[in-house]
């Protein structure tokens, strides 16, 4: 009778430790973690506690638009929103055959005063009309060759190139540059400037900051609940 | 009669020996606690707590791959590269073998180098010019 017992009492005793060990396998290492990891960039501007926006040197423009103006005013919107720091306008009256990466400029300018880099650069917008292969058939009727071709049709394009600089002004030293330009397509020779111009600009502010203040991308990493060595 | 008698005590002594050992296995340890924490945190979108958590974890066991990994995860997640990549590097030296550390190092180099490539191309692309 005793031996019964005990026969029975084995097999419990071992499926209860199995059912003790088993929460200690059963969790698992790692945690999968979905989230927004900002973009690596080269020089994060949130780290200069004030950024001087300073005026552009305007390379070429349409006749009716105030192209520095308008960039000024629309980058100094944007960058309230992104940059935590202070931002400060600078009127600067570009002497000729002077550029940003002039560092005696900068030099004349800010002296030893120690302060926070100026953002600046050269711009360009042009609009001009294009002749290019449209979409819709022209029928030579009255040519000696009756033939269905494509016909020539005027567009306005537009293009918008901005070289940002990020300069340090006690020593001139540029800290970023780079080059964005973009295109614009339209039917509408008439269009107004504006348009393109701030349909244009939408799309390098996106690409500027991203370099700049670093957009956010969705990725996943792992987190470990326990290492490989105790 | 004596092997009987042996088996009938052997049997109960090793589950008893399982069981003991089970228990030990799933005590709570304060760095295991700690990284529970942080990810629980983590998980909330509180990386400030979690990186606080990790390091308290770090403190409890100097030696845990896992700490460093999160810790570079958190770092990853504030902006900070140059840390999260010290940190990887330090949960790899430790745990050479892991390969959910060695996927979080693998992506955070991509995302670098793909960073610098588009830096360097305008650039190029004007001293041709």
């Amino acid at each position: 009778m005793r031996g019964y017992k005990l026969n029975w009492f084995c097999p419990a005793m071992m499926g209860l430790a199995i059912l003790f060990s088993l929460p200690a396998c059963l969790s698992e290492a790692e945690v999968k973690i979905k989230a927004d990891f900002p973009r690596y960039t080269v020089i994060n501007l949130n780290q200069f506690p004030e950024l001087y926006l300073a005026s552009f040197q305007v390379d070429q423009s349409p006749a009716s638009f105030e192209l520095n103006t308008e960039l000024l005013n629309y980058l100094e919107t944007e960058l309230k929103v992104r940059y935590s720091g202070r931002l400060q306008r600078l009127e600067v009256i570009w002497p000729e055959e002077s550029y940003p990466e002039d560092q005696a400029f900068w030099k004349n300018m800010f002296g030893h005063t120690q302060s926070g880099p100026v953002l600046t650069g050269r711009v360009s917008f042009k609009q001009e009309k294009r002749k290019t292969l449209g979409s819709r058939y022209y029928r030579e009727i009255d040519g000696p060759f009756n033939l269905n071709r494509p016909a020539l049709e005027e567009r306005l394009v537009s293009t918008l190139t901005v070289n940002f600089y990020l300069v340090q002004p006690e020593t001139g030293q540029i800290l970023f540059n780079k080059k964005y330009q973009e295109n614009r397509v339209v039917e509408n020779r008439q269009e107004s400037p504006a348009i393109s111009f701030y349909e244009l600009i939408l799309i390098i502010k996106n690409k500027f900051f991203g370099a700049v203040l670093g957009t956010e991308l969705s990725e996943e990493r792992y987190l470990l609940r326990r290492s490989g060595k105790p | 009669m004596k092997r009987l008698r042996k088996k009938s005590i052997l049997a109960p002594l090793i589950c008893l020996c399982l069981i003991v050992l089970s228990l030990w296995n799933c005590r709570p340890r304060p760095d295991r606690t700690a990284l529970d924490l942080g990810i629980w945190a983590a998980q909330h979108n509180l990386w400030d707590e979690a990186i606080f958590h990790w390091q308290q974890a770090l403190k409890d066991n100097p030696s845990s791959a896992a700490a460093y990994n999160n810790l570079a995860v958190a770092y990853e997640k504030k902006g900070l590269w140059d840390k999260a990549l010290k940190a990887y590097e330090e949960a790899l030296r430790l745990d050479p073998k892991n390969r959910f550390i060695k996927a979080n190092l693998k992506k955070l180099q991509t995302r670098m180098q793909l960073a610098s490539s588009e830096d360097k191309e305008p650039r190029q692309k004007n001293q041709k010019k």
